[in-house]
């Protein structure tokens, strides 16, 4: 038997040869005109950016921890959760180990069903918890918070999810920058995926998270569009959270209170230095099921709640115009159009398919090690995220259609019937409210 | 001869009752010299004397009645105007101790405790029933063996009795569990909940009340407006609980110090001595009733003359060692402890000397020698009692771990002046005693 490549890859390479530049940009609009121009240009715009105002920046960063270390203000540090025992005992010995000493603990535990109020009762005990705060019935994510919020007595409040460990001067790093800039009222930390080892589902992940999170946010916090502090590590200043009304009901209330937090006049940045770790979902079942939460929340907050930004009003502004506006148009319209895309190519290319769809994976793989060269200018742990290198030839597979799916589903499902309010992850107490409320 | 017998020596009074011989004592100094076999009903009007009754070792066995209504440990209460209603009584009760007509008490105190406690509660066929009384430090007496022993503290009589337990002479059946100061052993305790950081009572308890549109979790303060609930979040009223909100949980917010916690710290004041216990600190005893095992049957009716074998003879001249023969012995003693590695003490007891100059030389002389017979079942076999010439008693206690020597000086202390206090000697403590190691 030939080997596919004898009989396929001269015809291959021959058939692209003679198509020619404008064929070529014909076939693939979609990648050129949304691909090209967000990962690669802009990404290294912003690296070139960085390289030439580190010195500066790092000045700046300098005399804003020095103000910091001298007012040594409260912080309180809230961490809501179900079932969170088993990672309470962790936590307090990772948070011992911080930089940034002057905080409380609060734990809320919503509503567990297995032994996490005795675990968090004898911490409160043992005073490795300075208050464990127990809700019988649950009352879902955002209630829990606003549990916490109500009896925070910091300055500054930092948001963390119990299964996450931290850098030991991540604390320190995600309130520094409330101390460059009076107009800071939310800091998102940078999260990073720990157990990306455990499978091939969490090493995707922790490339995507990488791209996203750790490239995405530096771009957008230096554009000053920077709208999803993420729950899993976040800081916001007191009198901003009180004068926001704290969270709303969720799911994506992570995203809802930094647009919430942006409405009302507060910049919100992204600080690449305030280093956490998470456990990423290590099957595709679970990741699916949380990413079509995630994006059903897309529709309903982006799209629908806070609709009002996309028009002329008494607060109207650019940047939070844009920080919705990129975060829908890149989610939502773009995958709407890849789809015309597809009909577009089955329609007029029907006979060349196989060579299209080849090269579209051969244009993402080469896409991906150029993003990838990008994120080892901006990390801080490069020797680790070697490792992940060899895994990037299927993420154009994973980004370009598994995603993708996952996402035009959740659309559909939250567009046409307001899926987001059926979701268990709510009680149905609180759901029904907010649907009924148009939340 | 006992102490009694030298506090007073007034007579009681006699009366018959049918075939039976009565005795009527008023007070428990009237019991001096009342012969057990011409004496068949015992009756008394006080409290006092019902005990030293059932202290004393030839007569706590008769049948004891109580003038006047009572709850009292005794075998009924005795109408003077209708004496003959107990006689169907005292039929029963006489035959039932006749068994034990010619039965000696052991003489270790632990045993002739268990001996006494058990032919009393046989006889009547009793079953031993701690009772509820605010008079004790921890809200439970032992009738009977309480009065019987020597010990007046009930935690004591609970460790007796669980040690006759365990040796099978009771089953016991638990009734109630009590928790008493880890400083003083009192159950008079006073509960609070008070703030887990700083200790203060002053804590301020609300419901938390949770929002369901808005998600706002607080206290229900804050929500309180013109005395309806409106949300402080969203300003809206909440009317219906279960559709507009529910109420999570609850939480103690401290006055003193403000700290909020779903946590108490409960506290456990002794109203005795003022200890604010944690509850951890606190002290548990089960409490029971005991009942006697077939084994106790036997163990009644031992007779006890074979138990001495003879060593521990309660003669008086065997009790008291001569003081020359003492010293002799002391400093062999004290020779072999240089050389082997033992420790000996001399214990030196003497009784106040106000009290033993207001009694003759005669009374002096018994009440020493009744003392040294009392203390002589604490010691070992091997140790000696003598009588110096100053009227004290010296004791030698051979081969004593320096532990041993201060527990037993604590409880002769102890023991004594309380027994000689209950028996009105003095209002205060009279015996003092010294001890030291006769290393040279
Ligand atoms: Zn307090
Ligand atoms: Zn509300
Ligand atoms: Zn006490």
């Amino acid at each position: 038997m030939t080997p596919v490549w004898e009989y396929f890859l001269p015809d291959y390479i021959s058939y692209w040869i003679a198509a020619g530049i404008p064929k070529f940009v014909r076939i693939f609009w979609y990648f050129v005109i949304f691909e090209l121009t967000r990962y690669i240009s802009i990404d290294f715009l912003i690296a070139f950016y960085f390289k030439i105002t580190e010195k500066r920046r790092s000045k700046k960063w300098m005399t804003a921890r020095n103000k910091l270390f001298a007012e040594n203000p409260l912080i309180s540090i809230i961490i809501p959760g179900k079932n969170e025992g088993p990672h309470l005992f962790k936590l307090t010995k990772s948070l011992a180990e911080q930089t940034y000493k002057h905080f409380e603990l609060i734990i809320v535990d919503d509503g567990s069903n297995d032994d996490t109020p005795t675990i968090g009762k004898n911490l409160e005990r043992l005073g490795l918890i300075h208050t464990f705060l127990r809700n019988e019935m649950r009352g879902g994510k955002a209630s829990a918070a606003n549990l916490a919020l109500r009896y925070s007595k910091g300055k500054i409040v930092v948001h963390l999810d119990a299964d996450c460990s931290f850098d030991c001067d991540a604390i320190e790093n995600i309130i520094i920058p409330f101390y460059m800039d009076d107009k800071i009222g939310a800091v998102g930390g940078n999260v990073k995926v720990r157990n990306y080892r455990d499978s091939l589902c969490a090493k995707l992940q922790a490339i995507e998270y990488l791209k996203t999170v750790s490239i995405g946010r530096i771009i957008t916090s230096t554009l000053g569009i920077y709208k999803i502090i993420s729950g899993a590590f976040g800081a916001f200043r007191m009198d901003v959270l009180d004068k926001v009304g704290g969270w709303d009901i969720g799911p994506g209330l992570d995203g809802d209170i930094t647009v919430k937090i942006r409405k009302s006049g507060y910049k919100t940045v992204f600080s690449p230095t305030a280093i956490c770790l998470t456990n990423a979902p290590s099957k595709f079942k679970v990741l699916t099921k949380q990413r079509l939460r995630w994006d059903k929340s897309i529709i309903r907050f982006r799209v629908r709640k806070h609709k009002d930004v996309y028009f002329p009003h008494q607060g109207f502004s650019w940047s939070n115009f844009f920080a919705l506006f990129e975060n829908v148009f890149y989610n939502v319209v773009l995958d709407l159009t890849w789809w015309i895309y597809i009909i577009d190519m089955v329609l007029n290319y029907s006979s060349s398919l196989d060579f299209i769809i080849y090269m579209n994976l051969t244009l993402y793989f080469c896409v991906g090690f150029v993003q990838m060269t990008s994120i080892y200018i901006f990390s801080e742990r490069r020797k680790e995220e070697l490792y992940l290198w060899r895994y990037l030839p299927l993420m154009s597979l994973y980004t370009g259609l598994y995603l993708r799916f996952v996402r035009s589903r959740a659309y559909i499902d939250e567009w046409f019937f307001r899926k987001s309010y059926d979701d268990p992850w709510n009680p149905v107490k609180s759901s029904s409210q907010a649907k009924a409320n148009g939340f | 001869m006992r102490l009694q017998n030298v506090i007073s020596n007034r007579r009681p009074e006699f009366a018959q009752i049918g075939k039976y011989q009565a005795l009527r004592v008023s007070h428990q100094g009237r019991l001096a010299n009342v012969d057990p076999n011409t004496v068949d009903i015992i009756i008394v009007e006080d409290e006092s004397t019902l005990k030293a009754i059932l202290k004393n070792d030839v007569l706590y066995l008769k049948p004891l009645f109580y003038i006047g209504d009572t709850r009292k440990e005794c075998d009924g209460t005795f109408n003077v105007d209708a004496p003959h209603q107990i006689v169907s009584k005292v039929d029963v009760l006489t035959k039932a101790i006749e068994e034990y007509a010619d039965l000696d008490l052991p003489s270790d105190p632990s045993d002739r405790l268990l001996t006494k406690v058990l032919r009393y509660l046989i006889s009547r066929k009793k079953v031993l029933k701690p009772i509820n009384t605010r008079l004790s430090s921890i809200g439970y007496s032992f009738p009977v063996i309480e009065d019987m022993s020597i010990e007046s503290n009930p935690l004591h009589i609970i460790k007796h009795l669980n040690a006759f337990s365990s040796q099978d002479y009771f089953s016991r059946q638990p009734i109630d569990k009590i928790n008493i100061c880890y400083d003083c052993n009192s159950s008079y305790l006073n509960f609070s909940e008070c703030c887990t950081k700083c200790n203060s009572l002053d804590l301020k308890t609300e419901e938390l009340v949770h929002h369901f549109r808005c998600a706002y979790v607080g206290p229900q303060s804050d929500f309180m407006k013109d005395e309806k609930l409106i949300c402080p979040k969203c300003d809206h009223q909440l009317k219906h609980i279960g559709i507009d909100y529910d109420k999570p949980s609850e939480i103690h917010t401290c006055k003193s110090c403000n700290h909020s916690s779903q946590e108490t710290k409960m506290k456990a004041k002794c109203v005795d001595c003022c200890k604010e216990n944690e509850l951890e600190q606190l002290v548990t005893y089960d409490i029971h009733e005991y009942r006697p095992t077939e084994k106790a049957v036997a163990k009644s009716l031992e007779s006890t003359k074979a138990q001495s074998f003879g060593i521990q003879s309660e003669e008086e001249h065997d009790l008291l060692t001569n003081y020359g023969a003492f010293n002799m012995i002391k400093s062999h003693e004290a020779k072999r402890q240089s050389i082997a590695n033992t420790s000996t003490f001399e214990m030196i007891m003497s009784v106040e000397d106000k009290i033993l100059n207001g009694l003759n030389e005669g009374m002096q002389m018994a009440m020493l020698q009744e003392l040294a017979s009392i203390i002589k079942p604490y010691l070992k076999h091997n140790d000696l009692i003598a009588l110096d010439r100053d009227r004290n008693i010296n004791v030698l206690l051979i081969d004593y771990t320096s532990q041993e020597n201060e527990v037993i000086q604590d409880t002769l202390h102890y023991n004594l002046n309380k027994m000689l206090m209950d028996n009105g000697w003095s209002n205060h403590e009279i015996i003092s005693i010294t001890s030291r190691s006769i290393k040279e």
